[in-house]
């Protein structure tokens, strides 16, 4: 199973959103585009590796690794 | 319906970095007003457009995902779209997306169609989606969601006219609804919640039910009622939530899908090379630290010019107005009580002006959420995130503009810890009391190798710091309940800062301290100057005549009679009283009654402990002459032991007090207007004078 969270991904690293924690704070992503079916590319990492940016659709957005854990990515096969 | 009413009222909502504030200042010019809602510290700002069939008042919401009130910003334009805020009645409702990422822009606005309010929405940005190469066919786009749409870059002016003219002609219509509520909810339930909530329609009524819990607006036995219903109809409203969402969101991708062309490459941009170097683990942090020094050095020394000016200005008034009316209690309470005070409220305009200012820049080009990004996990432990580094930064230079700063940190807890702990950075006010009481402790001139002064400095500096974390850290463990934070943040693209923007921030920041801490401020100061002014019974006249009047009048003996009168007449006032009652309370800390007055009168701001050390030695109520006051301080005996007052311990003992305690009722003033409620700023008070009180003891006693 090739199920991981967003929070462990690499920098570039493209990967397919499967599912959502349904908390309150998981659905919010949901609100802000972070949508299963979607991609998204991590850009970049702040030090210490926390916040992290995504890319999601067309614009980045900032996720502490504990809002990353709430989003359930698969990693595409290319 | 006709209805009677001045002006229309039109709502500017959408998401955050869209340019609705630019939009809403291109429409208003600087027509504006700011206001409160009640119960929360969102300010309220309203404008005026003026047409040619009449003067249209605009909203402008907070900026937000979606209408669901979560946050306060978020809580705000949810109350005020149903209709939960007593004197708002939105006519009509001008929605902005960012036309190059326009799928959660059209959730938001899809959302308001639901809602039932007339709606137009502008593609903004334009030129931007041009340049990355993204089309949106407008027409079918109008025709997909039932609203004129418009396309504008506002931020060059392209296209304002354009939307002038639609809400001159009222240009909105109703549009297409996209979410049934029937279909996600018990149509029996709607009805009956539509008509105990007086809703005008059924996605209304779904809304205001959802967030029963959140929403504080709701009359209590309505409430009540629409509990019992949730509970007779099993209604979820976590599981509603999530399938609106999800069938909002199918909506909008399908409507997309159909009018929006995309380019098939995607650009790694100016903003993807900025933020290489600006996000970068190392130079990123560099850079950062770099912006700070700039802004920090600019609250702190340009402001120094503006600021002697308003002092000067002020000083001037004051001789001035005595010289030109009759001496008498009236004059003294507008020359000694009432000038004083404004001006010491205007001083402060040129730091919030300037910190404003770059802090404008800084959003408005988008490196603010760049910082936010790089400093939060160091902030974290604290209780603070990334957000608090300017407030806190801002706090070395004037705690004021730093906490009015601290409203761009959308959690409720660490906004609070924010403000709780900005006053505890050595801000400039305590520079001259540190100066003087540094220079006593070390006399002698400096050593070329070692600076005792300098060391002492900077040591009092880091005891600030290191009191603000501390403090935090131990707040946060108290409000473990409040809901924690999370960082949800979208770094958006740089773009040029917006010159009207910075202008108008000024403008309302300064505008907003002068009206609203004003009132406090001046009242404390005129309560203070009567203290200082008036004794009990004939005590002032006695002290007064208690001084021979010189022999020969030459104009210097006569100005050494009057610092003396002044002296004597502060010590037999109310504030000499308190100062002689309270000296029980600070002898262990090392200060007799004479500090004791001068810490009472230093509660105004701490600067005046400097004039009022100097009215009670009488060295001359105007001198500025720090050598002479150290030397007198220095030659100061015990009135009982005979021993000298400001030794080592008793100066430490005094520094560390004045680093810690609040003494300072802008501050106090701004807090309360900042967190709606005497709660927070009466909490910090009493929580930094014990500290204070309780350091300078420690301090003092291990000392001595």
């Amino acid at each position: 199973m090739n199920s991981i969270t967003a929070d462990t991904i690499k920098t570039n690293q493209t990967v397919e959103i499967i599912d959502l924690d349904s908390n309150e704070t998981g659905q919010r992503l949901g609100e802000m585009g972070f949508w299963p079916g979607k991609n998204i590319t991590l850009l970049l990492s702040a030090p210490f590796g926390d916040p992290m940016a995504f890319e999601v659709d067309n614009t980045v957005i900032a996720l502490r690794k504990n809002e990353a854990k709430l989003i359930k990515v698969k990693t595409s096969a290319a | 319906m006709a209805k009677l009413k001045s002006s229309p009222l039109i709502a500017l909502t959408g998401v955050p970095n869209v340019g609705k504030t630019t939009l809403f200042n291109k429409l208003t010019g600087l027509n504006q007003k700011v206001g409160n809602y009640p119960g929360v510290t969102v300010d309220k700002i309203t404008g005026r457009m003026k047409t040619s069939i009449g003067s249209v008042d605009i909203l402008d919401l907070p900026g937000t995902y979606n209408l669901y009130p979560r946050s306060e910003d978020e809580r705000v334009v949810f109350s005020v779209l149903s209709g939960l805020e007593p004197d708002l009645d939105v006519d009509a409702v001008l929605t902005i997306a960012d036309m190059s990422n326009p799928e959660r822009s059209l959730f938001l606005a899809t959302q308001i169609v639901d809602m039932g309010y007339p709606t137009a929405l502008i593609l903004n940005m334009e030129d931007q989606a041009k340049k990355e190469g993204l089309e949106i066919n407008k027409i079918l786009l109008q025709r997909l969601l039932g609203i004129p749409v418009f396309t504008a870059s506002a931020d060059k002016g392209v296209g304002i006219d354009q939307i002038r003219k639609a809400i001159e002609e009222n240009g909105f219509s109703e549009g297409r609804k996209v979410v049934d509520p029937a279909k996600i909810c018990d149509e029996s339930l709607l009805i009956k919640v539509a008509g105990i909530t007086k809703q005008k329609n059924p996605y209304r009524a779904l809304q205001v039910l959802k967030f029963i819990d959140e929403e504080k607006k709701i009359p209590k036995e309505t409430r009540v009622r629409l509990s019992e219903l949730v509970e007779e109809y099993n209604f979820k409203p976590a599981q509603v939530q999530r399938q609106e969402t999800k069938m909002r969101y199918e909506h909008v991708r399908d409507i997309l899908s159909k009018c929006l062309k995309s380019p098939e490459k995607k650009r790694a941009g100016l903003t993807r090379k900025l933020d290489s170097i600006f996000l970068h683990p190392i130079f990123g942090f560099g850079i950062f630290l770099a912006i700070l020094f700039l802004v920090f050095q600019a609250i702190f020394s340009w402001a120094e010019g503006p600021m002697d000016f308003i002092d000067g200005s002020f000083a001037f008034l004051a001789h001035s107005v005595s010289e030109a009316l009759p001496s008498g209690a009236l004059t003294d309470l507008l020359t000694e009580g009432i000038i004083p005070g404004l001006g010491g409220i205007v001083i402060f305009v040129p730091q919030i002006a300037l910190l404003f200012a770059f802090l404008s820049l800084l959003e408005g080009s988008g490196y603010m959420a760049r910082a936010v990004f790089i400093t939060d996990r160091v902030m974290r432990p604290f209780g603070l995130n990334g957000r608090s580094v300017v407030p806190l930064i801002s706090g070395f230079a004037c705690a004021i503009p730093g906490i009015m700063a601290a409203r761009t940190i959308s959690n409720r807890r660490d906004r609070l810890i924010t403000i709780f702990v900005t006053p505890f950075m050595s801000c400039s006010a305590r520079l001259p009391v540190y100066i003087v009481l540094v220079g006593l402790l070390f006399p002698d001139g400096e050593s070329t190798f070692f600076n005792s002064k300098g060391a002492a400095f900077f040591g009092l500096y880091l005891l600030g710091i290191a009191a603000a974390l501390v403090s935090a850290a131990g707040l946060k463990a108290i409000m473990k309940n409040e809901r924690s934070g999370t960082l949800v943040l979208e770094l958006p693209r740089y773009r040029i800062p917006q010159f009207q923007t910075v202008i108008t921030t000024m403008y309302e920041k300064s505008k907003t301290f002068v009206l609203e801490a004003g009132k406090i401020i001046l009242a404390i100061s005129i309560v203070l100057w009567v203290l200082a002014s008036y004794g009990p019974g004939d005590s002032m006249e006695q002290a007064a005549s208690s001084v021979l009047l010189p022999k020969v009048e030459t104009a210097e003996a006569m100005s050494e009679y009057h610092t003396k009168v002044a002296s004597k007449e502060i010590q037999a006032s109310y504030a000499g009283i308190v100062g002689k009652w309270v000296e029980p309370a600070i002898a262990p800390l090392g200060y007799d009654w004479k500090i004791g007055i001068a810490l009472i009168c230093s509660f105004a701001a701490r600067e005046v402990f400097v004039s009022t050390m100097a009215t009670i030695y009488s060295i001359g109520a105007d001198s500025e002459d720090i050598q002479t006051l150290q030397q007198l301080l220095s030659t100061e005996t015990r009135d009982d032991t005979g021993e000298p007052t400001f030794n080592s311990a008793t100066v430490w003992s005094l520094l560390v007090f004045y680093a810690f305690a609040m003494q300072c009722m802008s501050t106090i003033a701004i807090v309360k207007r900042e967190t709606k409620s005497w709660k927070w700023p009466i909490i910090q008070t009493v929580y930094m004078t014990v500290l204070a009180y309780v350091s300078a003891l420690f301090v003092y006693q291990f000392l001595s």
